[in-house]
């Protein structure tokens, strides 16, 4: 009997059943928005907008646009980041430049799923990014999950710097929309 | 035998230190007895070009790698201005020269079971065996669409001067060093003859050691305890 407890805690422990699809896509927008869940749109990934993605993610960021989701001031990101070998796909939402909730909505690698509990996430919350594009709260890392805490980090300090990207587009097209006082 | 498994067994200890897990063998009677033999790469032309994957990682443009892509390519099809492949992890929307515009994961709302593409009329339909969906590539909305039987892409094998060139890439799937030593260690290089021999050479160690020790115990009490 105990010798059978301890395989089936080495097995859990390995994280055989850790890894996984925890939510999909669609189910974590109609999640964050309810029953408003808007249209996706597109960030258009200028040359100079690569190029501070790159250094934020440390390696080439391909494609010509990024997904996201949008109502009022709430933005909602899919990203996927490699953790050691395999993606991990992150839900971000970011509400007035700052991160509201981080979600790890699928882990493929046998190590570092720890990032998916609610106790690592949640040192998320009221996150920024700083002028040398850096979160600006120091992140705990978990032990035996270096990589995959890299990696979230990585993430939400690009969803916070495209975020900031499509409020600063916001606001030059109000005051450009904006009636002019004589 | 047993300097043998001594050999293998410290080789995977240290295998992380070594990346044997990152080296791979590639030699044709090595891919044979895995059974992974590369196949002819298959792909479709579009636009006077080859969309294609020879079953690495990479979907290639011609002889270009142009996006990620897990295998196997599943469909193909081209809009106006966009050429489109629908792998097995999500559609891949390139521009006509193979820039990488973006790809959609399935998690992120393509249809777990589409399975096929095609253009109709300008629109992108996906298929499974039991539905089709349109999707707006712009908002990711999908919509149920009448059942299509026909119309899908159907892929080919791709021209041979191409398919020499795309099958001598390394970036093709190969069998690791790490593997072939774990599966040398563990005898299941050689199937189940090979694991049964390994287990074999195990319970012979045991016993070994164990009339090893009921002899030096013996010899003891018969020197008196010395």
């Amino acid at each position: 009997m105990a010798a059978l407890l301890f395989v089936v805690t080495l097995t859990l422990s390995n994280g055989t059943f850790a890894k996984g699809v925890y939510q999909t896509g669609p189910e974590f927008i109609a999640e964050v928005f309810g029953n408003d869940t808007p249209k996706a749109k597109s960030l258009l990934l200028t040359p100079q907008l690569k190029e501070t993605a790159s250094q934020i993610m440390n390696r080439q960021v391909r494609g010509l646009r990024m997904r996201y989701w949008q109502s009022d001031s709430n933005t909602a990101w899919i990203m996927e980041e490699i953790g050691k070998e395999l993606p991990i796909t992150i839900g971000v939402v970011i509400r007035e430049n700052q991160i509201v909730q981080i979600k790890i909505l699928a882990f493929r690698e046998s190590r570092g799923w720890e990032v998916r509990y609610p106790a690592f996430t949640k040192q998320y919350q009221g996150v920024k990014i700083t002028t040398e594009l850096a979160l600006d709260k120091h992140i705990d890392g978990i032990t035996g999950a270096t990589l995959s805490v890299r990696a979230v980090n990585k993430v939400a300090t690009l969803a916070l710097y495209f975020h900031q990207q499509i409020a600063l587009k916001a606001e030059q097209e109000s005051s450009t929309l904006a009636p002019k006082t004589p | 035998m047993v300097l043998f498994l001594a050999g293998t067994g410290l080789l995977l200890n240290h295998s992380p230190a070594l990346d044997l897990a990152k080296k791979d063998l590639r030699s044709n009677w090595l891919l044979d007895w895995y059974g992974l033999k590369n196949t002819a790469p298959t792909g479709i032309q579009l636009n006077g070009q080859w969309l294609s994957h020879p079953g690495g990682q990479n979907l290639f443009l011609n002889d270009k790698p142009v996006a990620d892509c897990q295998p196997p390519l599943l469909g193909a099809a081209q809009l106006a201005t966009m050429l489109l492949a629908l792998c097995q992890d999500g559609l891949v929307m390139l521009t006509a020269d193979g820039e990488l515009i973006e790809k959609l994961s399935r998690l992120q709302g393509l249809p777990e079971d589409a399975d096929r593409l095609q253009v109709a009329e300008g629109n992108v339909l996906l298929g499974s065996p039991w539905q089709t969906y349109t999707i707006d590539l712009d908002t990711l909305e999908l919509t149920g669409q009448t059942f299509q039987e026909e119309g899908w892409s159907i892929l080919g094998p791709v021209p041979s001067a191409l398919s020499i060139q795309l099958t001598s890439r390394e970036d093709l799937p190969g069998i690791s060093l790490e593997t072939l030593i774990l599966d040398l260690h563990s005898g299941r290089f050689f199937g189940t003859a090979g694991v049964l021999f390994v287990d074999l050479i195990g319970i012979l160690l045991c016993v070994l050691a164990i009339t090893g020790l009921c002899a030096w115990n013996s010899r003891r009490k018969l020197n008196g305890g010395r």
